[in-house]
């Protein structure tokens, strides 16, 4: 498995679906590509936000640790990204991520991700439509919670 | 510096220029002797005057003079001189003209070269004062300097006026005065052809510049039309498709048409008088010999001129044209050359300069003398508010926040602390010193100031740490040898510094060290307070130990590899761990170690050299691979090219994951546009098989994840190592260390070493679990220290692009806190950082400044504690001076009596 076919499963991703290719390919490039197996957390609340995580294969779970228990918020398939926030936020993470069974992330450090922000225009104005685009479906559901 | 070059000259080089004026006198009684001889010849030898009356016998070389009547008259006698027959005297009088045509060409040859060296020492004095004037620059002068047009300035720019200056008094006295000799010479011999050589000198030396200033000026505008000719037709090939899409090629080419007639015309006027100088040039040098054909014949047939004379004045004629045209270049040159001086200097000239002087005085400042704000106001050059008036004492010591948004007053204030603003109203002390009239060495004694913006230098990380400390002048070493005499005497001979760089500079005592050997140990510190030791110990482990380590480390760190595998086995970790094994492909390192199954120790079998060695070639073309290693490399170049062609050369991606250097790209995409060409008939030569095949060498699939390599092909690489191992050649076993597990690789990394393999790319977390794994074993075994000592050796790469932006803030601090300041002042810099990097690097500024001051800048109020005193900014103005009482109260304060 190599850039190919990560430039390939980053394309399938809709933020990225008009990044150009070869700027997808140095984004690949710029990360690794790490396997985890179910269980394994891939990072965990309360630390820092160090990379960020592009599921090429396999779905983790977002867990919530609380003084009660493990809480599962959400779960997220294959084409999809996590760690985006904590990173351009600075700050720690919100919640830990584990492999729901087996998972092979593409993780981009944040330096690295920092760097490609900066001087690839295109992939960062993706990354901001992406985020814009989940807030205003927040906003949605806020709106339709606050007439309901 | 002085504005007229001449005065410069003049002024830097009197000794050396008087000499060789000297030398030029000295040359001119031969150079008249070398004239007057053939006439000699063709009176005395050839036309036997001095055989008249019946003489067989004639003296030549006597030596005698005349005494005046108070000494007795007569003649004294020096030499009494030779007897010769007819054919002795003519060889005699020619080999006398031999002698003096190599004595004047020995006198042109001590001329120019002493001339070649006095104009390269000028060069050097010159580039030297610029450099060291520019490095007065105030801070906001030097800000509006461009960095490549002042190196263009310095480097090439002068390189012309360098040229001229060991002309410009040496020359004309020269030229001029063989000149001279040569047509008072002619003078001597007939007056009226001595007038009419003068009267075609004056014509070449008054016409010819007045009609090369026209020919000058054509070439001035054939090259202004020539550059707006490709300007507009770049224009329109940019706008080609807008031209066929409205159909107005003709009205297009009609526009180029009307460009290259006017072309045309400049050209043909410039040939017009390109050639009417040329030809009247030769016209004159060709029409005198008639003159002197002519009168000089008339005058001799009429017995006023011999034949002697007239050979003679024909001889010195042919010297007189030269100099007199060289004389009119000269001429030329001095005035180009004068424009592009005063141009430079022009650059380097700015209205106020900082203190000249670079040693430390004898300042003495109070450790509690505050800093003092006193009216302070800061105006731009358009005359905008960039700090309203600040009157304000920060004590000392004490550890004070400057908070303010970007582009606010806290901005300024920090510029002007850090002493980067000389131009403001009001008074900044510091005690009873105004901080304007402190030189550079004294401040930085007290003071350090980290800039906003990283500034690092291409280089080891130890040296870019331990640059700030590079401020002891060390005193003039006694040369010990020849070459270095000569180089303090040249040094001295053109105003520059008599200590060079490789002196020892360091300032231990600002370090807070006794001697050298303790001086990583304080970098490691200062590194470790901002947060970057780990990064530190990571370069250590990917660096090697150099070639005359002690054996008895050496073998610590072979016995450290059981340990470590020990430590691993315990933390299950041996299975991210990649062994060297003989008869196994190390899918983690790269196809080249692979396929030696060691590290090179020499050039030969080095990532550069290994592709294009014969023996190594032979052992892959034998296995069949040279053409699958080929069209790795193909297809690496391929892809390195579509990706990383869009940054800019020396892009900290590039540097970091592509195989190519980005100055090697164009050379790439060359072999790579030939190679798909190859159906046309183009081949790739040699030296391209070498290069794609050293690609394919530092290839490695977990790392470059370009699916380049199947199990087939780590099978034939297996095959060809044992092929390479066993037929080595005899004279390549210094050429490389193979991977033994009882011996140290010394062109191996430190974590190789240890390792005795590779972690596997891909693993969570691995390298990282590893990392700490071996840095337990290291302290355990008491390598650490060494490890991170070699971190130090980490090359940061040009402008410290091979570190991540953090990383560069964090040697810009440490920079500052290696050398223990009274007062630091950390004008932001910090946004590269996570937040709780700044958490921990505050944190540790506070404990490190205990006692001292720090000044900090942020742009809010989230990292700005445990600060004495946080001074807030709205704008241009303080908000809140952080002090208990009103700004009044403080103003008041800040104004009470000095001490």
């Amino acid at each position: 498995m190599g850039i190919d076919s990560d430039c390939a499963a980053l394309q399938k991703i809709s933020m990225f679906q008009n990044v150009d290719p070869k700027n997808l390919k140095l984004f690949a490039i710029s990360g690794q590509r790490v396997r985890y197996e179910a269980g394994d957390a891939i990072c965990r609340q309360g630390e820092p936000s160090e990379a960020i995580y592009v599921i090429l294969e396999g779905t983790v779970d977002l867990i919530r640790e609380t003084p009660h228990g493990k809480v599962r918020l959400d779960q997220v398939t294959e084409g999809n990204m996590v760690g985006a926030i904590g990173i351009l936020c600075d700050h720690a993470r919100k919640v830990t991520v584990e492999a729901a069974g087996p998972v092979t992330v593409l993780q981009v450090d944040r330096n690295a991700f920092y760097e490609i922000a900066r001087d690839v225009p295109q992939l960062s104005l993706a990354i901001a439509r992406e985020l814009a685009r989940r807030l205003e479906i927040m906003n949605d559901k806020f709106a339709a919670y606050s007439e309901a | 510096m002085n504005p007229n070059l001449f005065s410069y000259i003049w002024q830097h080089s009197k000794r050396e220029q008087i000499y060789i004026l000297i030398l030029i006198v000295a040359a001119l009684p031969f150079y008249w002797l070398s004239l007057d001889v053939p006439k000699r010849i063709v009176n005395e030898a050839l036309q036997g005057e001095a055989f008249i009356e019946g003489r067989t016998t004639a003296k030549l070389f006597e030596i005698s003079f005349g005494l005046p009547g108070f000494l007795g008259g007569g003649t004294l006698t020096i030499f009494e001189g030779a007897d010769f027959n007819q054919i002795e005297y003519l060889l005699a009088l020619s080999f006398l003209f031999l002698f003096f045509v190599l004595v004047n060409g020995a006198f042109r040859y001590k001329i120019n070269i002493d001339k070649g060296i006095l104009a390269e020492r000028m060069l050097r004095r010159l580039r030297f004062d610029l450099f060291s004037r520019l490095m007065r620059f105030r801070p906001e002068d030097i800000r509006q300097v461009k960095p490549a047009e002042a190196a263009t300035m310095i480097n090439n720019e002068v390189e012309p006026i360098g040229g001229f200056i060991g002309d410009a008094f040496v020359w004309p006295a020269f030229l001029g005065t063989q000149a001279l000799t040569a047509l008072l010479f002619i003078m001597v011999q007939s007056f009226w052809l001595g007038l009419v050589a003068m009267a075609i000198v004056l014509v070449q030396a008054f016409i010819i510049p007045a009609l090369r200033r026209k020919q000058l000026e054509y070439a001035r505008q054939r090259q202004i039309a020539a550059r707006q000719l490709a300007g507009r037709i770049g224009e329109m090939v940019d706008g080609a498709p807008l031209i066929h899409c409205h159909g107005t090629a003709g009205y297009s080419e009609a526009e180029v048409s009307g460009r290259l007639a006017r072309l045309f015309k400049i050209r043909v006027a410039l040939y017009n008088r390109k050639y009417a100088v040329k030809y009247l040039n030769t016209l004159l040098s060709q029409i005198t010999p008639f003159f002197f054909y002519a009168i000089g014949g008339y005058f001799a047939l009429t017995g006023s001129l011999d034949i002697g004379q007239l050979v003679a004045v024909i001889n010195a004629y042919k010297d007189l044209p030269p100099p007199v045209k060289e004389l009119i270049d000269w001429d030329q040159r001095r005035a180009d050359v004068t424009i592009k001086y005063q141009q430079v200097i022009s650059q380097f000239s700015v209205g106020k300069l900082l203190p000249a002087t670079k040693d430390a005085t004898d300042i003495e400042v109070p450790d509690d003398a505050p800093l003092r704000f006193d009216g302070v106001r800061v105006v731009d050059q358009r005359g905008s508010l960039l700090l309203d008036t600040v009157t304000t004492t920060i004590e000392r010591p004490s550890h004070v926040a400057i908070v303010g948004p970007p582009g606010s007053g806290r901005e300024v204030m920090m510029r002007l602390l850090g002493r980067q603003i000389t131009d403001f109203e009001g008074k900044l002390r510091l005690g009873t010193y105004d901080m304007l009239s402190l030189n550079s060495t004294d401040a930085s004694m007290l003071m350090a100031y980290a800039t906003p913006e990283p500034i690092l230098f291409p280089g080891p990380l130890r040296d870019n740490v331990a640059f700030s400390l590079q401020r002891s002048v060390p005193p003039p070493l006694k040369p010990a040898t020849a070459e270095e005499r000569t180089d303090l005497i040249e040094a001295r001979r053109s105003g520059n510094p008599l200590v060079t760089s490789d002196a020892d500079w360091t300032d231990y005592n600002a370090a807070g060290v006794a001697a050298p050997e303790e001086l990583d140990r304080a970098l490691l510190d200062a590194l470790t307070k901002v947060d970057l030791g780990a990064t530190i110990y990571e370069f250590g482990l990917l660096g090697t130990l150099p070639n005359d380590t002690d054996e008895t480390l050496l073998q610590r760190f072979v016995d450290a590899r059981q340990s470590v595998r020990d430590y691993l086995s315990r933390e299950n970790l041996l299975c991210v761990i990649e062994p060297f094994a003989p008869e196994r492909f190390n899918r983690n390192a790269s196809l080249g170690k692979n396929l030696v199954f060691g590290v090179a120790a020499g050039e030969r079998l080095s990532a550069r050299g290994l592709a294009g060695d014969r023996f190594f070639r032979s052992i892959i073309e034998a296995e069949g691979l040279t053409k699958p290693l080929t069209e790795i490399g193909f297809n690496i170049a391929r892809t390195t090219i579509e990706i990383f062609a869009g940054l800019p050369p020396g892009h900290p991606l590039f540097e970091r994951y592509a195989l190519i250097q980005s100055s090697e790209l164009d050379d790439f995409a060359e072999i790579i546009e030939k190679a798909e060409a190859r159906d046309a008939g183009i081949r790739l030569s040699r030296l391209d098989h070498d290069r794609l095949i050293g690609l394919a060498l530092q290839y490695s699939e977990p790392r470059h994840r370009l699916s380049l390599i199947d199990p087939a092909l780590e099978q034939r690489v297996l095959r060809a190592r044992k092929s390479f191992i066993r037929h080595l050649p005899q004279n390549y076993a210094d050429e490389i260390e193979f991977y033994h597990p009882e011996r140290f690789i010394h062109a191996a990394a430190i974590r190789d070493n240890l390792l005795f393999g590779r972690v596997a790319y891909g693993m969570a977390n691995a390298e990282r679990k590893v990392a700490d794994v071996l840095k337990q074993a290291l302290g355990d075994l008491g390598l650490i220290e060494t490890v991170y000592r070699l971190g130090l050796d980490y090359d940061v790469g040009p402008g410290g692009k091979l570190l991540f932006a953090p990383q560069r803030s964090a040697v810009n601090l440490a920079r500052c806190l290696v050398r223990n300041p009274a007062i630091l002042i950390v004008d932001g810099g910090l946004s590269d950082f996570s937040a709780k990097e700044v958490e921990t690097i505050v944190g540790n500024l506070h404990e490190v400044m205990r006692g001292k001051t720090l000044i900090m800048a942020f742009p809010d109020h989230a990292h700005a504690k445990g600060f004495d005193r946080v001074i807030e900014f709205d704008g241009v103005r303080i908000s809140d001076y952080g002090l208990s009482g009103t700004a009044q109260q403080v103003s008041d304060k800040a104004l009470e009596p000095e001490e």
